[in-house]
């Protein structure tokens, strides 16, 4: 049973809409993923569940019920929605000590959250010289005090070392092992992959695929070819066909994606074409994401566009090129030493994915 | 992240609940995390006063708000009858007056004049503070019904700044008495006196509720000040200015004039517009002021608590 329900959802900010006509259901026991670029409406959405902003037409229950009927909230959701939502000036144990209050929570609870997440020596420490990291662990802490049944975390791995990324995502699993139903959003893909169980994906506030992380892998991830040739322009020009995307990346050096290395070489026996050189590479999870997203992106930034920018062709794409069981490559694997890390096997520099995102991680409000 | 704080909790540091990251999967130990769920936790409108108190105390504005508050009060108190007696007259009875003999009490009349300032800017800032810092959402993410912690907050300031006044009018009041002339009477505990001293704490009690109303539905601490002063000070003078120009005996000028909220509380503590009714033709009274200081007051904390609820966070 769906523990969270969104109803046709629509929140306008003035004439915006942040969030169109969503309707999602939120499952306990595994960790929903909740992905999207920045502005896709993950926060808002976020937000509203919690009550903190109230959706300007659709409904949403909590356990049934709206979360502000509850007579128990922080034993019934647990969110960290930013990690500034905390009065600086304040020592972290006085901070947790205030939420405690409300809901009649013993002392022993705060001693168990501090030292769960690992602040237990700083506890005595006035907020504002905490870093990043350790705010993001007080306001888990805030977010786990009540034991709640339902964990929204928004962002949580933003600013952290790879270790830490490592702790959210275990304490995550943990939470959701339990049986507590877990909602985690994050604009990157490559923080989901390994965490999510299920995917939901947001764009400009539209829901984009809410899925099991395992279909969205076999239907995003495909396989590419590509081609060093003198002749890539009618090559190119040749596989031009709506379920293939053609990608120049250098004036000899085309990819062709949803076409296999095979087809190209009888092709190029019987088309007379000179062929330097020939191979197979795979998609990755992260270029998928991007290009399901690609069209939806509100904030471009002056960074070159990555390839494939028209989602139609992608979606058409996805559908008709069912991918092989393929391992799943971690564009950031050097950022993370804890994910198994697969290199493409051709190594051009070229086929790193752009990111069209701006670097700022900490706008991800909206 | 400096060296003096710890690491993510792993197996490298000392106070590990979690297997190295590196290495597998980090699994959390399970006593640390066992499920209390069966604890029968939940919204208390006490726990909300007690959270509400807790963060007013650990505000560091409070304090020097407070401080200060305390300080003229006191200060006020136990200088106004040694300079002159200047408000008595203002406040004695007829029979007093022919009897020679002066209240104590009356020594108290300019506290809220003083404290007024800083009760509503601490009012103010009781919210305005979590605005500013984000913690308003924690604080209604934790309360989603939202109505109950602003009440107990502005049961909290409320109370915190009736309290600190009354202790600092009476400490100022008993500091004075020892040196002033015999016809001065002892009256705190007498019900004139009493109407003075804990009516005037009441009025910075609602001084302090008026300022939580106000940041409320204002947000912005500065922003929420400028219009506690427009009203305060700028629009009386103002009135005062334009009534005296214009039209210097009106009655319903002088209505008005008398009834704003800088000029009305002091009908709340003090007898004056009783007592004026035969030598002055001030068109209020008691009744009538006390009813407008209350509008005042609740007018603000009214749309406070309508903005709270109807807004998004």
């Amino acid at each position: 049973m769906a523990v969270i329900q969104l109803l046709s959802v629509t929140k306008m900010y003035g004439s915006k809409v942040a969030v169109d006509d969503l309707s999602v259901s939120i499952s306990p026991g595994m960790i929903t993923g909740f992905l999207g670029p920045n502005g896709a409406g993950k926060s808002t959405t976020m937000r509203m569940i919690v009550g903190l902003d109230r959706p300007s037409s659709g409904n949403i229950t909590v356990n049934g019920q709206a979360f502000v009927r509850s007579i128990a909230p922080m034993r019934t959701i647990g969110a960290v929605l930013d990690t500034k939502a905390i009065q600086q000036n304040r020592k972290a144990r006085r901070h947790l000590e205030i939420l405690a209050a409300t809901h009649r929570i013993p002392a022993t609870r705060i001693d168990e959250v501090l030292s769960l997440t690992g602040l237990a020596k700083v506890a005595q420490q006035k907020i504002k010289t905490f870093s990043l990291g350790m705010n993001q662990r007080l306001a888990i802490a805030a977010a786990l005090l009540g034991d709640p049944s339902i964990l929204l975390f928004d962002e949580p791995m933003n600013g952290l070392d790879p270790e830490g990324v490592a702790w959210v995502r275990s304490l995550l699993r943990h939470q959701a092992s339990l049986g507590k139903t877990v909602l985690v959003s994050s604009h990157l893909m490559s923080e989901m992959q390994n965490t999510a169980d299920h995917l939901i994906v947001l764009a400009r506030g539209r829901l984009l695929a809410a899925t099991p992380m395992a279909d969205f892998i076999k239907a995003a991830s495909g396989v590419a070819s590509r081609v060093n040739s003198p002749d890539a322009a009618r090559i190119a020009a040749a596989f031009s066909e709506p379920n293939v995307q053609v990608l120049t990346l250098e004036p000899e050096l085309i990819e062709i994606r949803g076409v296999d290395v095979k087809q190209i070489a009888v092709r190029a026996r019987d088309e007379g074409w000179t062929i330097y050189g020939l191979n197979r590479v795979e998609v990755s999870l992260e270029d998928a994401y991007l290009q399901l997203t690609a069209g939806a992106v509100e904030f471009i930034s002056g960074e070159p566009t990555p390839p494939m920018q028209n989602p139609a062709t992608v979606r058409t794409w996805h559908a008709t090129t069912p991918a092989p069981a393929a391992p799943m490559p971690a564009p950031e694997s050097e950022n993370y030493p804890d994910m198994p890390s697969f290199e493409p096997p051709a190594q051009n520099p070229t086929h790193q994915p752009q990111s069209v995102f701006p670097p700022t991680t900490d706008q991800n409000r909206g | 992240m400096s060296t003096s704080q710890p690491a993510w909790p792993s197996a490298n540091s000392g106070d590990s609940q979690l297997q190295s990251p590196q290495t597998a999967p980090p699994v959390f130990n399970q006593q640390t995390v066992a499920s209390p769920s069966l604890e029968p936790w939940k919204l208390s409108f006490a726990g909300l006063l007690r959270a509400e108190w807790l963060k007013l105390a650990s505000m560091a504005s409070t304090w020097v708000l407070v401080s200060v508050s305390f300080g003229l009060a006191l200060y006020t108190t136990a200088t106004s009858v040694r300079a002159g007696l200047f408000f008595i007259d203002i406040v004695n009875s007829e029979l007093n007056r022919d009897l020679g003999i002066n209240d104590l009490s009356s020594s108290m009349i300019g506290a809220p004049i003083y404290s007024g300032v800083l009760l509503t800017l601490l009012g103010i800032l009781s919210i305005t503070n979590e605005y500013s810092s984000g913690m308003i959402r924690t604080t209604l993410t934790v309360t989603p019904s939202r109505w109950p912690a602003l009440a107990a907050k502005a049961i909290v300031v409320a109370t915190f700044a009736f309290v600190t006044s009354a202790i600092a009018e009476l400490l100022g009041a008993i500091l004075s008495f020892p040196g002033l002339p015999d016809t001065v009477r002892f009256d705190l505990f007498l019900p004139s006196g009493l109407r003075v001293w804990l009516g005037s704490a009441f009025v910075l009690a609602l001084m302090a509720m008026l300022g939580l109303g106000l940041g409320t539905l204002i947000r912005s601490t500065a922003v929420a000040v400028v219009a506690y002063f427009g009203v305060m000070l700028v629009l009386p003078l103002l009135f005062l200015l334009g009534t005296v120009v214009v039209q210097p005996d009106n009655k319903i000028s002088n209505w008005i004039l008398l009834h704003l909220p800088a000029v009305a509380p002091i009908g709340i503590y003090t007898p004056v517009f009783d007592n004026a009714a035969p030598f002055l033709d001030w068109p209020a009274t008691t009744a009538s002021t006390t009813i407008a200081t209350l509008i005042w007051t609740l007018l603000p904390v009214g749309f406070g608590f309508w903005s709270l609820l109807k807004r998004d966070a």
